[in-house]
């Protein structure tokens, strides 16, 4: 069905890239602090799904026990790393917030 | 053997979060936390004989492997690490455990610090001090681009929390702002290292450099790199951050973001450039005048102190980046030790002043009863133009040597420029006013250790005589005595961007839009 939509030109890259962009939109027009990190945390899905989809083989074996043709492991283990950057920004954003009342300019 | 570095204080940290919630006080910790950030040292002395050193981490192959380096690229920016750190924990250790201005007992104490009874006030402060330390020697040692980003991370998460500990209005505010923009430019770097992934497979930059095939991709990805370093450095037009987060937070915590968190993006920009030469150093040449001049014209008309040091710092890394725009590497790297060194002295000599009057304005404050303050904040203060024979003539005056035409005689103005605005700092504090006695005599004493090493490295790179070595400092005076006559320091002028009307959240969104501006102006400088 999206297929037909999009004409076979929407894979899983070009998914994460819009995603950033809409993070990006949500950090240029959003004035609500908590709708800001949450387009932090949208971006940052959308490079983990990029980066996924950069190592995605079609068709390939999951990369276990070698064979022929693999999926690259190597961006998704990246990734864990990155979900962890962002998981420690998002509580000390919160963090922040929360103290943010009354503390002036 | 290079990764130790890092290991020990990570480990060091987490011993110190853990005795702490077990409710150790007192000496033990300061013991630990001294001992996590020296014993680097230890390491780097064992491996200093052995460079230029190039290890894979674990043993495996490069393509791979982690790969750390330690070469002429990164030694003498990770001592400088090491010697910041190592004078800014002691200067912490004062700071923070002396009692604050207000409550102070008038008098001097014997000891150097007044025992603190119960738990410490920043106990926090000195894990995320050992965090960033961590960060700070992996980004410098690391030669794989993503390995890079998480130790940029580690350190820059640790130095949001430490400018949020800050107990002046608006530091909330202003470690909110850093927090969101830097993390911003992370998340850009790391969707352009997939990029690069994407068409190479690698991401150890020597790798990289041997398989990047330059395309519309590839050049785009190297290109969102630079504009997120611009992001994290704080070069107009993003440096918005810069101002506050320096003004706001404590001075220890101030002298590293200025030190440290703006120097590892830095080094990372001079090392992509000179890896990659598919980045024109046309549109870097614009963007470093622009910071140069804006951080200069805004320093001239400064009163307080912090914010001051923070523009000088935007006007410092114009000249870097005018130094990787004109390909001379290696006086890009020499200032940025330059600057390393003597900002760091500079924020904690001028923290030592501040803290004995508690002010920030420079119209209030004095040094005249501390000579030898005096004496290393003007040495520090005069290194960062070109005065003959100081440190900055070697490193300043070899990246002015290194333009060609009407670029040189800009810049030359520019560091003129720098030295009136220090001047200017300097002929205000040195009046006389009253003087204060309740200050911890070890703080000037710990902020002049930097002053020692920098007047080291002087005479070590003594530089040959050159004209306008010798001429800057007479000019700039000149200028300065002609400023005050005509008036020109008594202007007072409107920002256009004025930081109190807005709400933080608006303040976001501007910047955002810059950011993507300029990511804009990139992607589109081939059409």
């Amino acid at each position: 069905m999206i297929e037909s939509i999009t004409g076979g030109y929407l894979n899983t890259e070009i998914t994460g890239m819009i995603l950033v962009l809409i993070g990006l939109y949500g950090l240029m027009t959003k004035e609500d602090l908590i709708k800001q990190v949450l387009a932090i945390n949208i971006i940052s899905t959308g490079v983990v799904l990029y980066f996924v989809g950069v190592g995605y083989v079609a068709n390939g074996e999951s990369p276990i026990l070698p064979a022929d043709l693999m999926v690259d492991p190597l961006p998704s283990t990246l990734m864990l790393t990155s979900l962890v950057v962002d998981v420690a920004v998002t509580a000390v954003a919160l963090a922040i917030i929360i103290r943010i009342t009354g503390d002036g300019r | 053997m290079i990764p130790l570095m890092v290991a020990i204080p990570l480990i060091t940290a987490f011993i110190l979060t853990l005795i702490d919630s077990i409710g150790v006080k007192g000496p033990l910790i300061r013991i630990i936390f001294l001992s996590g950030i020296i014993s680097p040292w230890l390491i780097f002395i064992h491996l200093l004989g052995l460079t230029p050193l190039d290890q894979i981490v674990g043993g495996w192959q490069r393509i791979s492997g982690i790969e750390v380096a330690l070469d002429s690229m990164n030694i003498y920016l990770l001592f400088a690490e090491l010697a910041i750190f190592s004078v800014v924990a002691l200067f912490a250790l004062i700071y923070f455990e002396w009692t604050p201005a207000t409550e102070r007992i008038v008098g001097r104490s014997i000891l150097p610090w007044k025992p603190h009874v119960g738990p410490l006030r920043h106990g926090p402060i000195y894990p995320l001090m050992l965090l960033m330390h961590a960060g700070a020697i992996g980004a410098l040692i690391s030669r794989d681009l993503f390995n890079f980003f998480v130790y940029l991370e580690i350190a820059g998460v640790s130095a949001f929390i430490m400018v949020a500990y800050s107990d002046e209005k608006g530091a909330k505010r202003a470690a909110y702002r850093y927090l969101l923009y830097s993390i911003t430019a992370s998340f850009m770097f790391l969707m352009a290292l997939g990029i690069l992934y994407m068409n190479t497979g690698y991401l150890n930059i020597q790798l990289l450099q041997e398989n990047l095939v330059m395309n519309r991709d590839t050049q785009f990805a190297l290109w969102i790199i630079v504009a997120s370093m611009f992001v994290k450095v704080g070069l107009v037009p993003l440096h918005l951050w810069q101002p506050k987060v320096h003004s706001k937070s404590h001075v220890p915590v101030a002298a590293l973001i200025s030190g440290i968190m703006v120097t590892l993006p830095m080094y990372r920009l001079i090392l992509i450039v000179s890896y990659f030469d598919g980045i024109s150093s046309y549109l870097l040449m614009i963007f470093a005048f622009a910071s140069i001049f804006f951080g200069m014209v805004v320093a001239l008309f400064e009163y307080d102190v912090f914010r001051l040091l923070a523009y000088c710092t935007i006007s410092q890394m114009g000249f870097i980046l005018l130094g990787i725009a004109s390909s001379n590497y290696d006086g890009a790297l020499d200032h940025l030790f330059t600057h390393m060194l003597v900002k760091v002295g500079l924020f904690l000599g001028l923290g030592a002043v501040i803290y004995a009057k508690g002010s920030r304005d420079i119209r209030e404050l004095n040094y005249r009863d501390k000579p030898i303050l005096m004496g290393s904040i003007i040495l520090l203060s005069l290194s960062l133009g070109v005065v003959y024979p100081l440190l900055g003539s070697y490193s300043l005056g070899g990246i002015i040597g290194g333009l060609d035409g009407g670029t040189r005689y800009l810049a030359m103005l520019a560091s003129i420029g720098t030295l009136v605005y220090y001047i200017k700092l300097n002929h205000h504090l040195i009046q006389t006013g009253e003087t204060e006695a309740r200050q911890p005599v070890f703080l000037p004493v710990i902020a002049m250790v930097l002053t020692l090493v920098v007047i080291i490295f002087t005479i070590i790179y003594i530089p040959s005589i050159s004209l306008y070595g010798i001429i800057a400092l007479p000019i700039s005076l000149l200028t300065y005595i002609l400023f005050c006559k005509t008036g020109i320091f008594k202007l007072s002028w409107q920002p256009i961007y004025d930081e109190d009307k807005m709400t933080l959240g608006k303040e976001v969104n501007i910047y955002t839009t810059l950011f993507v501006l300029v990511i804009l102006l990139f992607l589109f400088q081939w059409f």
